[in-house]
């Protein structure tokens, strides 16, 4: 048995002439928590329903538990969605809400309430068995969305954006309970959301989507730290780009010309001297200081403004009418606007990307 | 916030808030109540008086009171009439939810675009004079019809079939007018049905049948109970169609009432079967607000 449990090779969907997932492939591990992360109308869901059962794709396959899965309808598939909507049932009580794919199986009556109860225990909502949907809290209802899925034991949780509707702080404490729920039950979860510190938060992986196109699958951190393109660099986070041509590659590292500094960047092999390419630096590598401080990779600008935006404090600067932003934590120097300062960064803390 | 006290928040009840409902003076409401006086109250009142009084000679009003048209309704003949008018309703209604629903449904999952187009599909011809379409089914159906002409000429039959004056001509009669009211309502219901809900459905196992007994018919009863109400209760008064359609053989109770009115020129008595109708109707409607819960029986009428 393969150890991925889903499988998704060179899956196209189009809708008319919108093309909306473009040859993408992804293999998901057993027990992995994988996000699909992009802007609206990335292909994120698409590619989610697709695995759901949906939507079929025009193109590819899906393999899921080492088996295809095209034109198979949802349910005969042992995946389960938790929806954006939530999609209780209203005519149904909680209780007969999570019973629902149960019944659907013909699971024995007895089994079905032990399993219900044990479901219901998991999202701490047992005592809202005999509840309406339309009685029920938003957080409430998104306890009993998950509960209705995971009591089917599905091989694989399929999540669309199911924290949404719900505010700042109750979103944070159930992505953590997600977390721990992923992690305790062993499930394979697909998240999709447009919110990367959510995915930053939850994920093993995090697939990066655009226009229907995979930009990039990676742990969080890789994500973070070395995006693949400035798409990635752009969305993930803050990041401040700049474009420059490379100069030279040494044995150790590249340089880079940027606004007519040579500034010194992680070795490139596979860039070759006068290629156009973006240097990615977030706002947090960056250090300001009002004298030049002979550093490798500095840059001289002038100081704009600092906007207090409470953990950090973000100063603009500007440099060939282009704002850079830099966080600062520490004791800050005053500035007035138009003033000269340099801003400097440990050259291997940036990422070099083509055009 | 440690888990503990987490769970406590989650756990408390909600509380539902109660917006204070803002109600504006009461004589904004006069309109309305001027309106139901005039066409509602006034009507229904002196129907409810000339219940109660004596035929006169030539068919005028005799000023005396009497609970004599009421017993003269529960005589065997005009209980048998009321009986099979409530089983024609019956069936109008059964037919026209039986066509009606896989139509609305239909229109309902129908791309955007056409919807209307099918919808004015339905409600055109009902800008033409019902009387006007009765007629046309009489030419369709009669022995001499189009329908008999047709199949005798490709020798499919060599007798015309007798489709008019009968029961079956009634029918189809009753269930070609109401079969909008009962469109209309199935429509709105299955049209407001939120697609996610049989996502759902199938996503858990439900095959495409199971999802429609288990989620759309439940979900939609609202609107199968008030096209049935639209069907039954006008088909209980519908006279001309039984007039045109079924000869003098079906007498059903819009008839009855129709005759007593024009024909008898007993008003008394017809006043007290219309009487005796709406109290049907009225107990009719109770019966499914009892059933359903009040709120959702409001709702419907």
């Amino acid at each position: 048995m393969s150890n991925h449990m889903v499988q998704l090779n060179d899956v196209s969907k189009r809708f008319g002439d919108f093309v909306a997932v473009d040859n993408v492939n992804i293999n998901i591990k057993r027990g992995e928590f994988l996000t699909l992360l992009g802007p609206s109308g990335c292909g994120k869901t698409t590619t989610l329903r697709m695995i759901a059962g949906f939507e079929q794709p025009n193109e590819g396959e899906i393999i899921i538990n080492g088996q295809h899965v095209e034109g198979v309808p949802p349910y005969e598939r042992d995946v389960n969605t938790v929806f954006q909507s939530y999609a209780l049932f209203p005519h149904m009580n909680v209780a007969d809400n999570v019973a629902f794919g149960l019944k659907m199986k013909k699971v024995p009556k007895n089994e079905i309430e032990q399993r219900v109860h044990d479901a219901l225990k998991m999202v701490q909502l047992q005592d809202y068995a005999n509840r309406k949907p339309d009685q029920l809290s938003g957080g409430q209802k998104q306890r009993i969305a998950i509960a209705r899925a995971i009591v089917n034991n599905p091989k694989v949780l399929l999540l669309d954006e199911p924290l949404g509707a719900l505010d700042l702080k109750l979103r944070k404490q159930m992505q953590l309970e997600l977390k721990h729920l992923q992690q305790q039950l062993g499930i394979t979860f697909i998240y999709v959301t447009h919110d990367q510190e959510e995915a930053l938060t939850m994920s093993d992986r995090i697939a990066v989507m655009n226009k229907g196109v995979i930009e990039q699958i990676g742990t969080p951190d890789e994500i973070y730290e070395r995006p693949a393109s400035r798409f990635v660099a752009d969305f993930i986070g803050e990041t401040n780009l700049f474009e420059g041509v490379i100069l030279e590659t040494t044995d150790h590292s590249s340089y880079v010309e940027i606004s007519g500094c040579k500034i010194p960047v992680p070795k490139q092999e596979d860039c070759r001297v006068q290629d156009r390419v973006y240097l990615a630096v977030r706002p947090e590598r960056i250090r300001i200081s009002v004298q030049p401080g002979n550093h490798e990779a500095e840059l001289k600008g002038k100081f704009v403004e600092r906007v207090y935006v409470g953990s950090v404090t973000k100063t603009i600067i500007s440099i060939n009418d282009q704002s850079v932003v830099i966080s600062e934590y520490d004791e800050m120097v005053d500035m007035s606007p138009g003033q000269d300062v340099y801003i400097s960064w440990q050259p291997e803390k940036a990422v070099v990307m083509k055009g | 916030m440690n888990n503990q006290t987490v769970n406590q928040t989650i756990k408390q009840p909600m509380k539902p808030v109660k917006q204070p409902v803002k109600t504006g003076p009461i004589w904004t409401l006069s309109p309305v109540i001027l309106w139901l006086i005039a066409f509602l109250v006034i009507p229904l009142f002196l129907v409810l008086i000339v219940s109660f009084m004596l035929r006169g000679l030539y068919g005028g009003l005799e000023y005396t009171f009497t609970l004599e048209n009421y017993v003269r309704f529960f005589d065997p003949l005009y209980l048998k009439i009321l009986w099979a008018s409530l089983v024609i309703a019956f069936i109008t209604t059964l037919l026209c939810l039986i066509f009606g629903y896989p139509f609305a449904y239909i229109v309902a999952r129908s791309p955007k675009k056409y919807r209307n187009i099918l919808l004015m599909m339905i409600i055109v011809p009902f800008w033409t004079n019902s009387l006007v379409r009765t007629y046309a089914w009489i030419m369709l159906l009669r022995t001499e019809g189009v329908i008999n002409t047709f199949l005798l000429k490709i020798g499919l039959i060599s007798e015309p079939l007798t489709m008019m004056y009968n029961e079956t001509a009634v029918l189809i009669g009753l269930t070609y007018t109401l079969f909008p009211f009962m469109v209309l309502p199935l429509y709105a219901s299955i049209e407001k049905l939120d697609k996610s809900y049989l996502e759902a459905a199938s996503d858990l196992g439900a095959k495409p049948w199971q999802a429609f007994l288990k989620v759309t018919l439940p979900l939609t009863t609202p609107g199968i109970i008030a096209g049935s109400l639209l069907v039954f209760i006008p088909t209980l008064g519908l006279f001309f169609i039984p007039d045109l359609m079924g000869g003098s053989k079906t007498m059903l109770i819009g008839n009855l009432i129709k005759n007593q009115f024009l024909t008898a020129r007993d008003w008394p008595f017809g006043s007290a079967a219309s009487i005796i109708l709406i109290i049907l109707t009225l107990v009719l409607i109770g019966l499914y607000v009892r059933v359903t819960g009040s709120k959702k029986g409001t709702e419907v009428i």
